[in-house]
């Protein structure tokens, strides 16, 4: 699943329409747009509206060890324009408030550094990027994705000189770079999982009547099996039947020493 | 556009593409001869180097498909006393320090994809305090100190320098006597070190069918004992580990080629002495390795617990070790060859 969040909505249209997402009506303290792939946010401006509501999203929709991050938006920048992936994300006023991504999928896009402000600023720093979310986002996104599935990716739109940016600006700035975004987001590999054991292997683990830790115990050992090249489910039918605790035991010795396989 | 429309698979950066350096340390010498070996690489400024190596949520494997070298200070817990799971080769008085952490190679069975919070490799800068706490640590008493666990120092040589570094401390202090345990062929830098009795080098090594298997981007077989032989030749004290012995298909043949394959190309006279153990890791570490690698054979192999630690069961536990005992001592006197066990 692909988590996106925008401060506007006009930022985010061109992403609702590019993955075909409609309105959740759920969500009633915020605008949220999802399908079965994604979720988007609209979190409002400042860093305190983004951290309320990407924490009512993510308590709500609660993201799983592979799934993305994406936060998207424009930003203020001196004497630089394009898009940027940010490779640190700090508060502005906090010396010890920093984030670093994890730099591991490479985009289209140069690096920037971005310091998130409490509020717009007219005079902007040189050398670095600015907003008034990114930071507050990073820290909530941090308790639920990994930091090499988070990404922040800004387009420039201003110096400072806010009197500029109008929807149609905004939207224009943001329609460039959203299908190359959109499609870097959507091909970051999936995380090595573990594959259950069927439906029917489990059926036949609980014929065995074993404890929690013995049934876990079991589970790895059958894990190692299939690895090898094993037919569980025709390992685990052909198993005497279980009566006793001591017979559950001895039925999981047994296992552990087929799964290992003998060197001897 | 559906996930499934997606462009094909990210594109990964390439390894140390990214250096985070603690601020205190941007524009030193040290600090930035090491960056200067990556001129492509971006360099970040951060405050502590534990805000990048230990944040929550990482993945190891993820990054160690593309590493980023990360260069702080430590100033505590600089030297360890040594761990139960290793080989102290008779020494009582036995430590190990990391003036680097994570490693370039990526085997199959190291205990680090359970022991560190990520993949990434931490170097630390400030090396004279750790030569000094050695020092203290030893307070002129024979010790025996290895130097290259938590890593392959070898293998970053060109990089950080600090093999040389360890030598020359070696070389004002006979009393502490240093272990580099390798697995890198690229032992040139030998060349420009006086052999020390105090220094040894300790190359590891594995049947080439495990190697291939198990020991992603380590150098071959071949080119490991060629630089062996180069370190005897030099006559650098040499050290063979055999460590981890791995449960393997066919083990008797596999090994039994395996230790003629060495002793043909390796100088038995010239070795000092032989290590080797079964796998074995704690159950902490087994854990977060099954996490990180949940389709890794060695992580998800029905281990026995014995005595804090996992391994394959005694009775086959007995069985290798007697069989690769009887394979060595056909060439290395059974005094110089010490094993490993619970
Ligand atoms: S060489 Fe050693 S430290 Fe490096 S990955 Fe292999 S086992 Fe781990």
């Amino acid at each position: 699943m692909l988590y996106i969040t925008t401060a506007l909505y006009d930022e985010a249209s061109p992403y609702i329409e590019l993955l075909g997402l409609k309105k959740d009506v759920s969500f009633n303290k915020i605008r949220v747009y999802s399908n079965e792939n994604a979720v988007l946010a609209v979190t409002g401006t400042g860093v305190f509206a983004a951290v309320s509501s990407l924490s009512y999203v993510l308590g709500r929709i609660q993201p799983s060890r592979g799934d993305v991050f994406l936060n998207v938006g424009i930003c203020g920048g001196r004497g630089v324009t394009n898009t940027y992936v940010c490779r640190k994300l700090s508060l502005f006023g906090d010396k010890r408030a920093y984030f670093c991504p994890d730099m591991i999928y490479m985009t289209d896009f140069d690096e920037a550094e971005l310091v998130t402000y409490p509020k717009p600023v007219g005079e902007i720093p040189k050398g670095v990027l600015v907003d008034t979310e990114a930071y507050g986002l990073a820290f909530a996104a941090s308790a639920f994705f990994s930091p090499h599935r988070m990404f922040f990716i800004k387009t420039v739109s201003d110096e400072g000189d806010h009197d500029r940016i109008t929807h149609g600006y905004i939207r224009e700035l943001m329609e460039k770079n959203a299908e190359k975004i959109a499609a870097f987001a959507l091909s970051i590999p999936h995380e090595e999982a573990l594959e259950e054991l069927s439906s029917d292997e489990l059926c036949e683990i609980e014929k065995l009547r074993m404890s929690t830790t013995q049934t876990k115990m079991l589970k790895d050992c059958l894990y190692y099996y299939r690895l090898r090249g094993g037919d569980v489910l025709k390992l685990l039918r052909e198993l005497p039947e279980v009566k006793t605790k001591q017979e559950g035991r001895e039925t999981l010795d047994r296992i552990r020493r087929i799964a290992a396989g003998s060197v001897i | 556009m559906t996930e499934s429309e997606g462009s094909p698979q990210a594109r990964l950066y390439s390894h140390f593409s990214h250096i985070y350096v603690e601020k205190n340390l941007a524009g030193s010498k040290r600090a930035e001869n090491i960056i200067n070996k990556f001129p492509k690489a971006n360099v970040i400024e951060i405050n502590h180097y534990k805000d990048i190596f230990n944040r929550k949520n990482q993945s190891f494997s993820a990054q160690k498909a593309s590493q980023s070298l990360i260069l702080g200070e430590k100033h505590a817990d600089l030297v360890y006393k040594g761990a139960p799971f290793c080989q102290d080769f008779g020494n009582s008085e036995f430590y190990y320090t990391s003036l680097v952490m994570g490693c370039v190679y990526d085997c199959e069975y190291c205990y680090l994809r359970g022991m560190y919070p990520g993949g990434n490799m931490v170097a630390f800068l400030n090396a004279e305090d750790f030569l000094d706490e050695v020092k203290k640590v030893s307070c002129g008493k024979k010790i025996f100190l290895c130097i290259s666990y938590d890593t392959d120092l070898a293998a970053m040589e060109s990089v950080f320098g600090f093999c040389a570094l360890w030598h020359s401390f070696a070389e004002k202090n006979r009393n502490i006597t240093i272990e580099l345990r390798t697995k890198c062929a690229e032992l040139g830098f030998l060349k420009k070190l006086r052999p020390l009795e105090n220094y040894i080098i300790a190359l590891t090594l594995s049947p080439e069918k495990n190697a291939v298997r198990y020991e992603k981007k380590v150098p071959s077989l071949e080119k490991r004992l060629e630089a062996g032989r180069m370190a005897a030749e030099l006559g650098h004290p040499l050290r063979l580990s055999f460590d981890p012995m791995l449960k393997t298909d066919n083990f008797d043949e596999t090994y039994k080629d395996f230790i003629q394959k060495c002793f043909s190309s390796l100088p038995a006279n010239k070795i000092k002495d032989i290590g080797f153990g079964a796998f074995r890791i704690s159950p902490s570490y087994l854990k977060a390795m099954r996490k990180n690698y949940p389709s890794s054979a060695i992580a998800l192999y029905p281990y026995e617990l014995q005595d804090g630690a996992y391994s394959y069961d005694k009775t086959e536990r007995d069985y290798m070790t007697s069989k690769l005992m009887k394979y060595i001592e056909k060439y290395i006197n059974n005094d110089k060859i010490y094993l490993w066990d619970t």
